[in-house]
């Protein structure tokens, strides 16, 4: 079970990513929604399996080794990095009418659910997880702000640099770990 | 408002046609009935009004109506229903591939000619979708809309017997499988030609006895056909495309039906255009002139005369109105009654209880099997079925299967009631009923976003309607939903996409695209795919372009795997497109400006455009266009922005998967396709190839650290040293010429010269750059291609460049005459397949003059690399004759050669060497000069005392060559001697300059070579007083051998001063010096009695002082010339004269170097170069001391110069001008530095060895005297001598020394019986320079002991030197003269007690006891 954090710059320029994959158990306990919500997400993976078994072959005969850059069934980086920047469309209409920082769960792409978290200085943090744990993610959206607060108290940093602090990830690393 | 239904929410009509009907309608070119019919619907001609339960009316604008063939529907029927489905998929699937390509071009021609089209709010490839669901007339088991309404018996009066025809029809059994509903209205149609055998009162008289046996739903309908004349073709609307029958033995699958033969299609392929406008209102069917909708050409046409069509559309009509609608009318009514008792308070509580005991649904295999338990009821309808062959025309209306059934999905009376209602337009009753029907889980969740208004629970409605559809297939356990229920969900998916109005189901209410996506689910098939098109597009029409391009992308990706590629790649255009270009944001303008960065600069994510691109150059290459690969390919090589976010975070997540080494796999990958495609695309389309002017979007080379080298640079040499050295000539030249020195950054004709380019690889992985060479042109000329007579460039076949590797390459250049160059390119085949040219111009510096300039970014020119190729008349190159590394021990000489080749076209006959000021270097000039060998054992050195530093040395080539010049390709070597004065790593660089004669202008080349110097000797010196008047000091002389294995021999040991002439103290040999170890010698000191005067420097230096200390201009006079006695000491019998030449040279600049070390450190304000004319070379009283040393066992030899050793006093003989500096109105400086570096400057005068003042009296006390003496006779008196003596050689000075009792302070704890003097205990003198006195004192004795000498003062005053003194013996006429007052005193004062630790005695033994 994997997550996905992006921040996000008021222009929508990633400046930091993360991928964290959870050790915790997943929560299988459905919603009461649930049952009304499509139940096909078990299925996430049908497509890179087809991909795998060759469905595809004939088209790329000669193109064997391009099998690692396939658009898979929701794992590759240029997918989730896709979801997370369709979902930016919702984020700002939530945005327009919502005043809280915390924006829950915002949109769902497949099995991927959508939380943001924006900040006062318009900073976007979006954050791609599978199972509901609004909770953790409100405490790990905050641990995250407060971190990136204390990066941008460096006077070299903009709102356009990316952040390659290795003790802002690390700790960010350590939040996700925490909390997700 | 009454909403639009779909079409296929419409009643179905069955027409079962006799075969005499049939063949009549072939024969005149017509179709089949039903498709002649269908051509009349939907009805709109007129209002229709229908009756809802409460009898109120309901205009209808539209009446849809399908009919279909009742044989077609019963073999359909039998088809499983799962079979069928998948069938369906893979014909939606077959039919949008064979048009994809089409309708591509379609739509990119329309968007690409930028006016508003038909394809502007729909798409084609859904509206063909859609054609094909709506298209579906075949009853399933979970709903009832296809369902036949009505049955047609049509037959014609052509037939032999019409009645009897008809009869046959009506007694057909209907072969429909027991799910199908059976209510329907039963309906005779009766077809009269104009070549029927009855006549009109016949054919009327047959009518009524039809109406009579069967009914009054009965019809005749006259038709003028067959004509003799064909009639006119009247377009029609293209019928609904329709599954093909499963295949057969004979029949391929998937084939589509040939047109039917009436519906003769103008263009080939009418029936399959992509224009469809069947779901199109305004194709109204009875108009007879073309209706007005876009392509009318292509559209069906209709052999029909206008009065046949007038006829059947009234027929249509009277069908529609008199009977249908009034039948399904009563059958609501009836249904609803039935339904609103078995809502009832009984019927009510039993549901609630069965509700209660948890049937909430149930799967539709469990439906079917309780289908299959109720066998009564299903006998009952069946058996209904059959009685319904009775005469009465209207079939039972209980006959259905029975109200309270449990089943889920099965089509049950309410069902039936609440699709009546709804195609009637009683939509009260329909949503009721839809409700009670969604509430027992029966269906209905997908209907009822078509009927209600607009809210959420629309949303959640479609969501339950899916998943109630999706859970149910959870049977089958796949990965992947059935085909029936992918068709189901398509269905829906189709409905409320027509149903619902445009506007609401794009509203923020309902998001109707995410229904159309939840439909999609994760299934494969090529509708699915187009659905997620469908909702892709309709997000965009929506504004939400993010969510838009990642459906896209999705559809696209399910489109390429199904294979339908044309289609896939404009969907993926359509997603990269909208990613490349994100909505506008309300950013403040200040957002970007206050950081400098362009708005267009923005970075999204970063793998997305890569991966679409690949995908698309992967398609285009696989369906063709190796172009088009190949421009996207080569945009993949893109280097990554610096504004990316650092990948490590993805890269390493919880120790997971690499994604670096995907990175750069990926990057592998793009480029082994590049290489294919490039390489397929040269080698098939040679002519596109040469216009598709490809360019690389990489570059390699850095430009900004290319440097252009010339053979005459030397790689190691610092370029500073260089300039130094250059500075220097051009100081030197100053003074004598006017001829400047060319300097050496130019190439030569037919010489080569290197450009380094430095290649970095922003890829990582390893790329082939073959071929690789530059572009040269001539300064001023246009043309970048040179003649081929002005230069060859080096061509270098192949460079291989690993990942992310940073390379240097020189190419060499050699130019045919004399050019300005300039670099314009470099040039190159990226994979040995692809041509690329870089530019090398850099861009020039930012310009900020003008305000235009300093508000926008404005550049100057920019700068390219520039070349400047001259005649090669004077060039030399010139190199070490051994180029071995060099390790030289400290101080050796080591003999060095230099060759200088004149590889020039013209003589050189003046050559001058540049060395570095520091460096010792003689060169050997004139052969016939001897070392002059000389034996004696002193010689004096006349010096220049200057500090000038070295001039560059001119080479006399007639003595070195034997010709007055350096003819071009002679060579010359010159002999030098190198001396390792200092220890390290250094470089030893010569600039050589020359010129052909005299005014013209000088050239130059340089040499340089690297040498280490380590520590060999280590020679420390000491001075002291000496206890005789005759060597008044002695200096002791340390040499250390430091090396660890070798013994080293000094051979000999001469020191040098102007003032002083040392001697060894004891003849000792110099022996050898083992390792580690130290030789100690003495010498002593006396004053030279050559010596020449002393104050004439001292006061050269004090008058320069002065100027400096006044601020004044310091004058460039050298000091005064100075002879140096130099004593050698040695144990051999050869001397190393120092007079030798080189000798002389090296000590000289070791001195040199020395002193202006020392003086540039204790006078930093002082500028440097007045240090020569201020400061002398040799201090007046200095000794510097000369060891030679050899190594026998490593075949050295060298020497060591120890200078700057002072003996003698001073009496600080600059203290007048400091004085007087001190005592000037000082001038007020508004700068706090001016004040206090001017202070710094006179204690720095005040502090240095010109200003050195001491003590000048030595006091030596008689030490180790012994008395005897009889202490039996009394106490005694002991005599001391006390000796002081004058070392100034310059002053006199004026002593006065105490006698006393009492112990000093601090030496009170000797070990030795204090002293007691007695008699006279001061004693005063005057002491002329380097005189000497002695005192006599008296030691009072009383018991024999040890006494110790101490207990004494000697206070000093040095006086002037003003009289010339002459050293008399008579001290006290001196004193007596002095005293008289001629004595003048220089203020200086000193007080002198016994040295701590002196432990001078006389011991008094006592003889009485011996």
């Amino acid at each position: 079970m994997s997550h996905h954090l992006f921040l996000l710059s008021p222009s929508d320029t990633p400046l930091y990513q993360l991928t964290h994959y959870s050790s915790k158990p997943s929560q299988t306990i459905p919603s009461p929604l649930a049952s009304n919500l499509p139940s096909w997400s078990t299925s996430a993976f049908a497509g890179t399996l087809t991909a795998l078994s060759g469905a595809t072959s004939a088209s790329q005969a000669h193109h064997a080794q391009g099998g690692t850059v396939r658009i898979g069934g929701g794992q590759d980086r240029h997918v989730i990095q896709m979801i997370a920047n369709a979902s930016l469309d919702v984020i700002e209409e939530v945005m327009r009418k919502e005043n809280a920082m915390y924006l829950k769960s915002v949109d769902k792409f497949n099995e991927w659910t959508i939380s943001a978290f924006v900040t006062p200085g318009n900073m976007k943090f979006v954050l791609l997880h599978e199972t509901r744990n609004d909770d953790g993610i409100k405490a790990f959206f905050n641990d995250v702000w407060e971190l990136y607060v204390k990066t941008m108290l460096n006077p070299f940093h903009t709102a356009h640099t990316p952040i390659r602090s290795t003790v802002f990830d690390a700790r960010v690393r350590a939040s996700a770990k925490k909390y997700l | 408002m009454a909403p639009t239904l779909p079409s296929s929410l419409s009643p179905h009509i069955c027409i079962l046609a006799s075969p005499d009907l049939q063949e009549l309608l072939e024969s005149c070119a017509l179709p089949p009935l039903h498709q002649i019919l269908q051509c009349f619907a939907p009805l709109s001609q007129g209002r229709f009004t229908t009756r809802t339960t409460t009898l109120t009316s309901v205009p209808h604008s539209h009446f849809a109506i399908r009919f279909s063939d009742l044989k077609e529907i019963e073999t359909a029927t039998h088809e499983d229903e799962e079979q069928r489905a998948g069938r369906t998929l893979d014909w939606i699937g077959a039919r949008i591939a064979s048009r994809s390509t089409r309708w591509v071009e379609l739509v990119e021609g329309e968007a690409a000619s930028g006016k508003g089209g038909v394809w502007q709010d729909r798409t084609p490839w859904w509206e063909e979708v859609k054609r094909c669901i709506e298209g579906d007339h075949v009853p399933t088991t979970s709903e009832g809309w296809n369902h036949p309404t009505a049955i047609i018996f049509a037959t014609s009066t052509a037939a032999a017997n019409p009645l009897q025809a008809l009869h046959d029809l009506q007694s057909r059994s209907i072969d429909l499988p027991p799910w199908v509903d059976n209510t329907h209205l039963r309906y005779n149609l009766i077809v009269h030609p104009s070549n029927s055998p009855l006549t009109e009162p016949i054919a009327e008289s047959l009518f009524n006895a039809v109406k009579k046996q069967y009914g009054l739903h009965s019809y005749l309908l006259p038709l003028s056909i067959p004509t003799p004349a064909p009639p006119p073709s009247v377009s029609a609307p293209s019928p609904l495309p329709r599954l093909p029958p499963p295949p057969t033995f004979d029949s391929p699958p998937l084939i589509a039906r040939p047109d039917p033969v009436g519906l003769a299609a103008l263009s080939t392929r009418g029936g399959e255009s992509p224009v469809l406008r069947s779901p199109d209102p305004q194709a109204v069917p009875n108009q007879h002139e073309p209706p007005p909708s876009p392509i009318p050409p292509s559209a069906s046409v209709l052999r029909l005369p206008e009065a046949d069509i007038n006829r059947t559309g009234k027929f249509v009509r009277d069908f529609v109105t008199m009977s249908l609608i009034p039948w399904m009318e009563k059958c609501v009514v009836d249904w609803n009654e039935q339904y609103s008792s078995s809502r009832r308070l009984p019927s009510r509580l039993f549901s609630s209880t069965r509700r209660l005991f948890g049937s909430g649904y149930t799967p539709s295999g469990a439906s079917s099997a309780s289908i299959t338990s109720h066998g009564s009821n299903t006998s009952t309808s069946s058996s209904a079925r059959f009685t319904h062959t009775s005469n009465s025309s209207v079939s039972s209306v209980a006959s259905t299967s029975s109200l309270g059934h449990a089943g889920g999905s099965g089509v049950t009376q309410q069902r039936r009631l609440a699709e009546f209602a709804t195609i009637l337009g009683d939509y009260k009753l329909a949503t009721s009923v839809w409700e009670s029907l969604r509430k027992e889980g029966r269906g209905g969740s997908e209907i009822l976003p078509l009927l209600l208004s607009p809210s959420p629970a629309l949303a959640l409605h479609a969501a339950h309607a899916l998943s109630t559809l999706r859970s149910s297939a959870q049977v089958y356990q796949s990965t992947e939903a059935p085909a029936n229920v992918q068709l189901r969900a398509l269905v829906y998916a189709v409905r409320w996409d027509i149903g619902i109005d445009k506007r609401d189901f794009l509203s923020p209410i309902l998001e109707g695209e995410r229904w159309l996506v939840q439909a999609a689910g994760s299934a494969e098939e090529p509708p699915s795919a187009l659905l997620l098109a469908h909702a892709a597009f309709l997000s965009e029409k929506a504004g939400s372009r993010r969510r838009s391009a990642l459906w896209y992308l999705f559809s696209a990706d399910r489109l390429e795997r199904a294979g339908i590629k044309p289609l896939a790649m404009y969907l993926f255009r359509k997603a990269h497109e909208l990613f490349e270009t994100p909505p506008s944001k309300n950013i403040s303008p200040s957002f970007w400006e206050g950081e400098g960065i362009d708005e267009k600069d923005r970075q999204g994510f970063d793998a997305v455009l890569p991966a679409i691109e690949h995908e698309l150059g992967r398609l285009l290459y696989t369906t063709g266009n190796t172009q088009g690969a190949v421009y996207y390919f080569l945009e993949l090589l893109r280097p990554p922005t610096p504004y990316n976010p650092p990948h490590y975070a993805v890269t390493a997540a919880n120790g997971m998967a690499l994604m670096e080494s995907k990175q750069s796999s990926s990057n592998k990958v793009y480029l082994e396709d590049l290489r294919v495609t490039l390489k397929h695309f040269k080698a098939t389309e040679p002519d596109k190839w040469e216009g598709a002017a490809l360019k690389l979007p990489l570059t390699f080379c850095q430009v900004k650290e290319t440097r252009i080298r010339f053979p005459g640079d030397t790689i190691e040499g610092d370029a500073a040293e260089w300039e130094k050295r250059e500075s220097a000539w051009s100081t030197f030249w100053s003074t004598q010429g006017k001829e400047k020195l060319e300097k050496s950054g130019k190439a030569a004709v037919d010489e080569a010269f290197w450009v380094d380019l430095v290649l970095r690889n922003p890829l990582d992985v390893e790329v082939v750059l073959s071929g690789f060479t530059l572009a040269v042109k001539e300064a001023g000329s246009e043309e970048i291609s040179p003649a081929e007579d002005l230069a060859e460039i080096e061509v270098i076949d192949d460079i291989v460049l690993g990942g992310k590797e940073i390379r240097t390459i020189p190419v060499a250049i050699k130019c045919k005459r004399p050019a300005s160059l300039v670099i314009v390119h470099a040039i190159y085949d990226f994979l040995s397949l692809l041509p690329a040219t870089e530019s090398l111009a850099v861009r020039g510096r930012r310009l900020h003059d003008t305000p235009h300039q300093r508000q926008n970014k404005v550049y100057a020119p920019d700068i390219l690399i520039k070349v400047d190729v001259e005649e090669t008349g004077q060039r030399i190159h010139a190199n070490f004759v051994d180029d071995r590394h060099m390790a030289l021990a400290h101080g050796e000489c080591k003999p060095l050669s230099l060759n200088v080749t004149n590889s020039g076209t013209l003589t050189i006959n003046e050559l001058w060497i540049v060395a570095d000021d520091e460096d010792e270097v003689w060169i050997h000039q004139n052969a016939d000069s001897q070392d002059p060998s000389t034996s004696k054992a002193s010689e004096v050195l006349h010096s220049s005392n200057s500090l000038a530093p070295a001039t560059p040395i001119r080479i006399s080539i007639d003595e070195l060559h034997q010709s007055p010049g350096l003819a071009p390709g002679e060579s010359l070597q010159i002999p030098i001697l190198l001396h390792a004065a200092r220890s390290g790593e250094q470089d030893l660089s010569f600039l050589f300059v020359f010129r052909e004669a005299g005014s013209s202008s000088f050239h130059c080349a340089r040499v340089t070579r690297r040498y280490e110097v380590r520590p060999f000797i280590q020679i420390g010196a000491s001075s002291r007083p000496g206890r005789s008047a005759e060597n008044p000091f002695v200096l002791n002389v340390d040499v250390e051998n430091v090396v660890t294995s070798s013994t080293l021999r000094i051979t000999q040991i001469t020191t040098m001063s102007p003032t002083w002439s040392c001697n060894a103290v004891a003849a000792e040999s110099l022996a050898l010096l083992a390792p580690q170890q130290v030789a100690r010698l003495a010498f002593h000191a006396k004053p030279w009695n050559r010596s020449f005067d002393p104050e004439e420097v001292t006061q050269f230096v004090s008058r320069k002082l002065a100027s400096v200390l006044q601020g004044e201009k310091v004058d460039p006079s050298e000091p005064p010339l100075i002879d140096i006695l130099c004593n050698h000491y040695t144990t051999d019998e050869s001397i190393h004269s120092i007079l030798a030449p080189a000798i002389r040279h090296f000590i000289h600049s070791n001195r040199r170097i020395h002193v202006a070390h020392s003086t540039a450190a204790a006078h930093p304000h002082i500028p440097a170069n007045t240090h020569r004319s201020i400061f002398p070379l040799y201090h007046p009283s200095s000794v510097d001391i000369l060891v030679f040393w050899e190594s026998p066992a490593q075949d050295r030899s060298g020497f060591v110069l120890l200078p700057g050793i002072m003996l003698g006093a001073g009496h600080a003989p600059l203290q007048e001008i400091i004085n007087t500096a001190e005592n000037t109105k000082a001038k007020r400086s508004m700068y706090a530095e001016t004040h206090r570096e001017r202070h710094e400057i006179l204690q720095a005068v005040k502090n240095c060895e010109w200003n050195a003042e001491m003590d000048p009296v030595v006091v030596a006390v008689q030490d180790g005297a012994e008395v005897a003496h009889d202490f039996t006779k009394g106490p005694c008196h002991a005599p001391v001598a006390f000796t002081l003596r004058n070392l100034s050689l310059t002053n006199p000075c004026r002593v006065t020394l105490r006698l006393s009792a009492a112990h000093p302070h601090g030496t009170e704890l000797s070990s030795l019986l204090p002293p007691h003097y007695a008699g006279r205990l001061t004693h005063r003198a005057v002491l002329a320079p380097s005189e000497s006195v002695t005192m006599h004192a008296k030691l009072w004795v009383t018991r024999p002991g040890c006494y110790a000498l101490d207990c004494w003062t000697v206070e000093t005053e040095v006086g002037e030197c003003l009289p010339p003194l002459s050293a008399s013996a008579d001290t006290t006429q001196i004193l007596n003269a002095h005293s008289t007052g001629g004595w003048r005193s220089r203020g200086l004062r000193y007080i002198q007690s016994p040295p701590g630790g002196d432990v001078a005695c006389i011991t008094v033994t006592d003889i009485s006891r011996s």
